[in-house]
């Protein structure tokens, strides 16, 4: 019996070890600080089918703007399974980026902004479109 | 065609066993059959924890989502509708124990109150809850804790109890697969019952030396459908004469029969069991519902009602009225109208429990088109993912950079008419069967008696199709 009790005191260690060397965050070690607008959008929420604009600011961090990035977007649903849908941004003032993402269901989605800097340097950042309407 | 060994077991078609197959055979009765699939799905399990609980927290990205959610659920309905209780068979949960058994001898007996559907309908119905109020759908994390909650749970029990009453009684993945598994076309059965007759070891039941008889209380001689069967292989492996095999029947035959099951008893004398077929039907309906905009409407609408701005009291209550108020309304209703045009005498719960068996077809086809809709449109998904966590893991992508574009296995043009169709299908094999209770009710007029029911079906299959046409709407907060 206390064989198994090792045992399972053995796994539950092993298993909150895991969890306390988390992989894949890289928000603290990005390069450059980034800020994600969604809308304007008429009246409320975005709506399934309605091309909203996305506005993507990137700064170095001493709040300088990043001229020549390139940003892709992808935006996919909190629900795995569902289409994801891609939209490239172009550059519209130094350091603004823009483009449109229609979105396809409705519900919560994520924005996952991945930028590669002048510099070849390349990272992720992630922001929150709550509610999404259904027609 | 239905074989003339109908009296003998559930209806068969032709004399199709799974063990007389060339190699499907062989393997299955390889003793190490059940450890070989158990095993890879236990490393597989070990990877979506680790994930789950290190890698990225976004569902579609993580593995312990996409493959719990998506596949999952996917592969437990197609087994269940194809085969047969395949994923009770390739349980991951129950191979651990069997390295611990030799540290602990399980001691203790399973408490005759709790022998029963009781506790396992209601951690079902809790899981189903937990799954809309926390959104486990969306997060990884708690994905993970679910999988280790199982592991531990299962563990535990069958460790330290009898028999495999986790199983059997508490495990809501396996009530569910035991109530699907009533509609598989193949069931663990005897082959010549003559055999039986003469046998003294029935070691099926009780084992024998080096391989275990069955942990739930089924003997095979007296087994009667697949009800409480894991197809866990022991009673075959454990048979002396070669006389236990996986034989294909009509299915869903056994939903009208009343014959004494062996470790069941009779179905129509388990109002638990009833319970658990009205679970699985209903809470059909109300998982599809979580998923469409019009919940939205509704819970926002029962908040203001309520004056509260939590979830858990607005879930609480649509849950109470979809598994417990909606059922008990429209089966008691049909019940009486059922016997009132027939003129049967009976009491009421005895023939609700009765034709209870009769959601079955129809449950099934609507979690069949709503996890395999989910299924089918993101099979793919799961590619990335794992060129992710392998680029992730070695630093270097060894399988490709993951293309998140993958996603539909078929063209999603055809999911409505593949939803349709397993409605369609589920609703005609639930009017089959209250039909041929209704003939057994009121021989002389089956149509008074069954005309009720076929209404009830025909209202819950109308539900089903005007839940599977509204938009999807997945949120994580009812009010945002």
């Amino acid at each position: 019996m206390r064989r198994l009790v090792l045992l399972i005191l053995m796994v539950a260690a092993l298993a909150s070890g895991g969890v306390a060397c988390r992989r894949g965050l890289s928000g603290s070690s990005a390069p450059a600080v980034v800020v994600v607008e969604v809308g304007p959008t008429q009246g409320g929420p975005p709506v399934v089918g309605t091309p909203v604009p996305v506005t993507v600011i990137v700064q170095r961090n001493d709040g300088s703007p990043v001229e020549g990035a390139k940003v892709s977007l992808e935006a996919t649903m909190t629900h795995a399974g569902m289409k994801p849908v891609f939209a490239d941004a172009t550059e519209v003032a130094p350091g603004k980026y823009k483009a449109a993402v229609e979105f396809t269901m409705g519900g919560d989605w994520i924005i996952i902004v991945r930028v590669t800097l002048p510099d070849g340097q390349t990272f992720e950042h992630t922001a929150q479109v709550r509610g999404v309407r259904a027609k | 065609m239905i074989g003339r060994n109908a009296t003998a077991s559930t209806r068969r078609i032709a004399s199709v066993d799974l063990l007389d197959w060339p190699l499907m055979g062989r393997f299955l009765r390889w003793r190490h059959a059940r450890a070989a699939l158990q095993v890879p799905l236990l490393l597989l399990a070990a990877l979506m924890v680790w994930d789950g609980l290190t890698g990225p927290q976004l569902a579609p990205k993580n593995l312990a989502t996409t493959l719990t959610w998506l596949h999952y659920r996917g592969f437990v309905v197609l087994a269940l509708l194809a085969f047969g209780n395949l994923f009770c068979m390739a349980c991951p949960f129950m191979w651990p124990r069997l390295p611990l058994e030799r540290l602990v001898r399980a001691r203790w007996v399973w408490p005759a109150r709790l022998r029963s559907k009781w506790l396992g309908i209601l951690l079902l119905a809790a899981f189903l809850f937990a799954y809309e109020l926390f959104d486990l759908w969306a997060s990884p994390w708690w994905t993970a804790w679910v999988i280790v909650g199982y592991f531990a749970a299962a563990l535990v029990v069958n460790l330290f109890f009898q028999g495999a009453p986790f199983c059997k009684y508490i495990c809501p993945i396996g009530q569910f697969n035991f109530v699907g598994s009533l509609v598989s076309p193949f069931e663990v059965a005897v082959r010549d019952y003559g055999t039986c007759t003469a046998c003294v070891s029935k070691a099926c039941f009780r084992g024998q030396e080096s391989q275990r008889g069955c942990e739930l209380w089924l003997f095979q001689e007296k087994k009667f459908g697949n009800m409480d069967c894991t197809f866990c292989l022991d009673c075959i492996h454990a048979c002396p004469h070669d006389n236990v095999g996986l034989r294909l029947r009509l299915p869903g035959s056994e939903l009208w029969e009343n014959r004494l099951r062996s470790g069941v008893g009779r179905l129509w004398r388990r109002p638990d069991v009833a319970a658990l077929v009205v679970l699985f039907a209903f809470g059909a309906l109300l998982n599809a519902f979580g998923m469409v905009s019009p919940v939205y409407a509704l819970e926002a609408w029962l908040a203001r009602l309520l004056g509260v701005t939590t979830e858990w009291p607005v879930l609480g209550l649509i849950f109470f009225a979809a598994l417990v108020v909606e059922p008990a309304l429209l089966m008691g209703g049909a019940g009486w109208l059922s016997r009132r045009l027939s003129g049967h005498t009976e009491p009421l719960l005895p023939l609700l429990v009765r034709y209870a068996y009769a959601l079955v077809p129809f449950g099934m086809g609507v979690w069949a088109a709503h996890y395999l809709f989910h299924f089918l449109s993101g099979f793919w998904g799961a590619v990335p993912v794992v060129q992710n966590l392998v680029w992730d893991m070695m630093g270097v992508p060894l399988l490709g950079r993951p293309n998140w574009g993958l996603g539909p296995l078929v063209p999603l043009a055809w999911l409505d008419m593949l939803e349709v169709g397993f409605i369609g299908l589920g609703t005609w094999g639930s009017w089959l069967v209250a039909y041929r209770l209704a003939s057994q009710d009121a021989p002389t007029r089956p149509w008074r008696a069954f005309l009720p029911w076929a209404a009830l079906v025909g209202l819950l299959a109308l539900t089903a199709l005007w839940l599977m046409s509204q938009p999807m709407e997945m949120r994580g907060t009812f009010l945002g």
